[in-house]
């Protein structure tokens, strides 16, 4: 092993995953989908340079190690997945650190999981539909028009809780 | 990053043309650093009745149009309802038309397949009139191969076109779900790809986009001059 004077330079990304299933995502397809993202944006050459490792996931959250100089091809790199097998996700770098417990610490620790209700109800308001999944202020539904779902490449049509119309009974 | 920084992206096409809904891309938008969104959907689903937006979400309208004359007809129809006005691009006799007009906010996408679909001429033009030319992560993000290696090239010389004749510019993401928004770091990586640097990236989300909300906000009398709120105003005299 070399000294660590003469290691390269590191930088650990801390990532969290914004996907429309609820399962975790596995961390073999995870590190598919960004070994061919960023195969297909920086070809080979690229891809050696930023010299990813995957230090830690959780199947939302993660530690990525890239090469110090590298950081930002990796961001780009990163923006440009946009499913992962197939279900819509995204990958947000929510920072950068030189130390994977000064990453932990600063984005990650501090976060904790909200949860998620699987419904099964009739709603209206900015679009009908049946409500299938809320979490926090999201909900998605599956929308009477499907139309949206195939022109946005979604499975669900997401909505905030503010664009449901409760209609409680009037006394 | 300036923490008083305020981003905007807009160009998100949300319900009913995308599948999240403009209060859902709001959420996610702001998570991802941004102060607000335009709501800018292709005519064909522009709400017959004006409908109830949250703030922070502007909104607007993407017009296509097959010619000049009609373009004008659609910017008609449209100016006075909308807060951003944007034009379809991608034919160049459209993007010429969109940027000979002062009422067009933002020129989308004015790449079209092979060609770049701007010119000199036409910068010119787009710097004389204010028209805001976009820049969209959209085709980087979801394209692969020749698609997107065309979208990058386009991206580099409309670039440079702007950065030499001082164009307006916007960054936006295409949105049509909450997916599809990226977040400000990673749009600024996306733009380095096409010669952008950070701070001309910056200035595409902050800046010019600022410009456009307020320039449409009510009040706005022109640049530099704007009707505060009458409490404020009585107290002068």
């Amino acid at each position: 092993m070399l000294p660590s004077s003469l290691r390269e330079k590191k930088r650990y990304l801390a990532f969290r995953i914004d996907c429309e299933g609820d399962e975790p995502i596995d961390r073999k397809a995870l590190q598919d989908e960004i070994y061919s993202a960023t195969q297909a944006l920086l070809g080979d050459a690229g891809s050696a340079e930023i010299g990813y490792r995957l230090m830690d996931f959780d199947g939302r959250r993660g530690i990525l190690r890239v090469g110090l100089a590298t950081v930002e091809p990796a961001r780009a790199a990163l923006a440009t997945v946009y499913a992962i097998r197939g279900q819509r996700a995204a990958i947000v770098v929510a920072g950068v650190s030189g130390t994977i417990r000064a990453a932990t610490e600063k984005y990650i620790a501090s976060e904790d999981i909200r949860s998620t209700n699987i419904l099964s109800m009739q709603v209206s308001g900015t679009a009908s539909g049946i409500a299938v999944r809320e979490k926090g202020d999201e909900i998605d539904i599956v929308p009477d028009d499907q139309e949206a779902l195939r022109r946005g490449h979604t499975r669900w049509l997401g909505l905030a809780s503010s664009d449901i119309v409760t209609n409680q009974p009037q006394e | 990053m300036k923490d008083n920084a305020r981003f905007y992206d807009l160009g998100t096409h949300p319900y009913p043309e995308g599948s999240g809904s403009p209060a859902r891309l709001l959420l996610a938008a702001r998570r991802l650093g941004y102060a607000g969104i335009g709501a800018t959907c292709h005519q064909e689903f522009f709400p017959g009745r004006p409908e109830r937006l949250p703030a922070g979400v502007v909104p607007g309208v993407e017009i296509a149009a097959a010619n000049a004359n009609e373009l004008r007809r659609g910017i008609d129809r449209f100016r006075g309802r909308v807060r951003v006005l944007a034009v379809h691009g991608g034919d160049e006799a459209i993007n010429r038309a969109a940027c000979e007009d002062g009422r067009v906010d933002v020129l989308a996408h004015p790449h079209d397949g092979k060609s770049p679909g701007l010119n000199h001429v036409i910068a010119r033009l787009a710097a004389d009139h204010g028209v805001a030319v976009e820049f969209s992560l959209y085709p980087l993000v979801r394209y692969r191969g020749g698609a997107r290696v065309r979208a990058l090239a386009a991206g580099r010389a409309n670039f440079a076109l702007v950065r030499k004749f001082g164009v307006p510019y916007v960054i936006t993401s295409g949105a049509l779900s909450s997916y599809d928004l990226r977040d400000v770091r990673a749009a600024v990586a996306l733009c380095r790809l096409f010669g952008m640097g950070e701070a001309d990236a910056l200035r595409g989300l902050a800046d010019h986009p600022a410009a456009i909300v307020r320039r449409g906000s009510p009040g706005y009398v022109m640049e530099g001059v704007e009707v505060l709120d009458r409490a404020d105003a009585g107290r002068e005299d």
